[in-house]
């Protein structure tokens, strides 16, 4: 299984002062498979997004990527397995100073593979599988808000990661640009072959899931 | 191009500011130029008291003991010291060299007037400049002297009068007016002031006697000349011990770096020199982390993203230390121009001379390299605060 989480359960704090915010979460992912993590807010996606996404050590369970245990990596090894994670943010956080094309190239420069020879094909590819072909050379500053969204998501994808996390990628979209991103993410989640999951509130956008996992108050439970 | 990313990165945070960087960069280009101002002066002061080193006809100098520096009245040693010298392998002549700082009154209101009387037998001149050499004639006169017509400070005044009208009457400072020595001023020389000393003065061994009464076996410097072909770190072991511990025997160049030395470290001329410079990398280093700053905070949530990357704290050094750099190359450029006006006008204004040459221009951008070092160890902290946690929702 490419993606397993096995009774995870994570506490902020200690002491008094401490809260259990995963009790024992635990689910199974299958590559090309797109989830929706819904729930209230405080529930504990993020907390669970970011443990998956090795940016968050934890004591308690298993999560493994690919084979990979989280659990005892180096920071140096949380650093490789963050290279085949592809993040999608709220905010598309990017550089202003570099061009959309550049910044979706900023994405490969750090893995193993990168090279000047392939990294450009494949970052302009993924620009014109966002929609966004001939784009490449502006700035982003110069872009409307969903389309410097999927820039984001471009960035994201370019690495053909084993994994994408987006937490509220749609939130701060209309509906148009939000239906436009997601579809960018479950057609490249479909043709790539990769795990996909998005925490969001965002009801419009629950139709192109697989899968529809819902959180409560630290507890997962599957949704039709 | 196949520049790593973070110098791309780099330049291009750097372009994207633009003219807004403008503001920073003049600060560390004054940073610089301050900078370049106490090592040019600093480098020239100490240059100016080595103008009577160079001009000093000897290959290995003997001095008393306790001699610390020729810019003040050197401490006597006795002369039958030379001619033991003169005994030594190797060594042509051992000439005496005598020096007396004194004060003379100024010839138009009388006020002092601080020169520097150097003497020696008119037969055996012990300075390198023609121009004496010349004159020996007139230094053998009763009370003549000759006068370095680059003198300062009041000097100017006498040189004038001098060049107008011939011969000059100066009178030295004593407590009884009427019983003051008097010298005339038969000619000149140049040999430029330095800064301990306005002005200077040659004469003869005998006109020295006469005005200060100091007999002449009471020696400041002995001048040692060697045959042709005779090892210097040889003839001076030899000297040293045959003298035994009633000199110090040094080549020239030992001499000459020991003044150097003296002033750089013996004097509060170095301390406060380095000080300045300390100063001018501390405010350079402030405005290269004022920029350093700005762009890490217009960042904090585009370089955490890079970080869930796997971008990893190597990268985020490579690139502020690059941003520092270039900003640090960028004002050290129009730097070295203004230093060159300012160097100009600061000689002629002082009679100094500045100089940029390569090992000064190397130095200071060392300093500037350091003002970047800083000021990147101080942004590192910034540089933490972007965390991939902060953009999760
Ligand atoms: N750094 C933290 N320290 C302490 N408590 C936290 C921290 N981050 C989140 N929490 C708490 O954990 C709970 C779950 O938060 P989160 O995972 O962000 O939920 P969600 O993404 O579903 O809104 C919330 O009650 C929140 O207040
Ligand atoms: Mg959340």
């Amino acid at each position: 299984m490419p993606v397993i989480v096995d009774n995870l359960t994570y506490t902020y704090g200690k002491g008094t002062l401490s809260r259990q915010v995963l009790k024992g979460v635990s689910f199974q992912a299958n590559d090309g498979e797109v989830l929706i993590i819904t729930g209230p807010s405080g529930s504990g996606k993020t907390t669970m997004l970011t443990i998956i996404g090795a940016l968050r050590p934890f004591a308690q369970g298993r999560v493994e990527i690919h084979g990979v245990d989280l659990k005892g990596l180096d920071t140096r090894g949380l650093l490789d397995i963050r290279k085949r994670i592809g993040f999608v943010f709220q905010k598309h956080n990017l550089l202003k100073s570099l061009t959309v094309y550049e910044n979706v190239e900023a994405s490969l420069h750090g893995l193993p593979e990168s090279s000047e020879e392939t990294n450009r094909p494949r970052a302009h590819a993924m620009l014109r599988a966002v929609g966004l072909e001939g784009r490449g050379h502006g700035y982003p500053d110069a872009m409307s808000g969903g389309e410097q969204q999927r820039v984001a998501v471009a960035r994201a994808l370019v690495r053909l990661p084993d994994l994408i996390i987006a937490d509220e990628p749609t939130a701060s979209l209309d509906a148009a640009s939000g239906r436009l991103v997601m579809a960018a993410m479950r057609d490249l989640a479909t043709k790539l072959g990769c795990v996909v999951m998005i925490a969001t509130h965002d009801e419009r956008v629950f139709d192109i899931a697989d899968r529809r996992l819902h959180m409560n108050d630290g507890r997962l439970e599957q949704v039709g | 191009m196949n520049l790593p990313f973070s110098t791309r990165l780099a330049l291009r945070q750097i372009r994207y500011k633009g003219w807004g960087l403008i503001g920073a960069c003049a600060g560390i280009a004054v940073a610089v130029v301050l900078i370049f101002a106490q090592l040019g002066f600093q480098g020239a002061l100490v240059n100016s008291v080595l103008n009577l080193c160079r001009a000093l006809k000897a290959d290995i100098v003997l001095t008393g003991p306790q001699f610390e520096t020729i810019a003040y009245s050197p401490p006597w040693f006795a002369r039958d010291i030379l001619y033991a010298a003169r005994e030594v392998e190797g060594v042509r002549d051992a000439l005496p060299a005598y020096i007396y700082i004194a004060q003379t009154r100024d010839v138009s209101d009388s006020r002092p007037l601080v020169a520097r009387f150097i003497a020696f037998d008119p037969a055996y001149p012990i300075l390198n400049i023609p121009e004496i050499e010349r004159q020996t004639p007139e230094l053998r006169l009763p009370d003549a002297v000759l006068m370095d017509s680059r003198s300062r400070q009041g000097f100017e005044q006498l040189l004038a009068l001098y060049q107008r009208d011939g011969m000059q009457r100066v009178y030295l400072q004593t407590p009884n007016a009427d019983l003051a020595p008097a010298f005339d001023v038969r000619g000149t020389f140049a040999l430029g002031p330095d800064f301990t000393l306005p002005g200077t003065f040659v004469t003869s061994d005998l006109n020295y006697y006469r005005f200060f009464g100091v007999p002449l076996d009471r020696v400041a410097l002995g001048l040692v000349t060697l045959a042709p072909g005779v090892d210097k770190a040889g003839a001076v072991a030899a000297l040293q011990a045959r003298l035994g511990e009633a000199v110090q025997v040094r080549t020239l160049e030992a001499f000459m770096q020991a003044e150097r030395d003296y002033f750089t470290h013996s004097t509060p001329i170095g301390i406060i020199f380095m000080f300045g410079v300390g100063v001018g990398v501390l405010i350079g280093a402030v405005f290269v982390l004022q920029v350093l700053h700005g762009i890490i905070e217009a960042n904090l949530s585009e370089y955490a993203v890079l970080r869930a990357m796997g971008y990893g704290d190597n990268f985020f050094l490579a690139l502020v230390v690059q941003v520092a750099t270039v900003l640090a190359v960028m004002a050290f450029l129009p730097s070295v121009l203004l230093t060159m006006l300012l160097y100009q006008w600061a000689s002629t204004a002082t009679g100094l001379t500045l100089a940029l040459n390569p090992g000064l221009i190397l130095t200071v951008f060392l300093a500037t390299l350091i003002m970047s070092i800083i000021a990147v160890v101080l942004a590192l902290r910034k540089l933490r605060r972007s965390n991939p946690l902060d953009l999760f929702t």
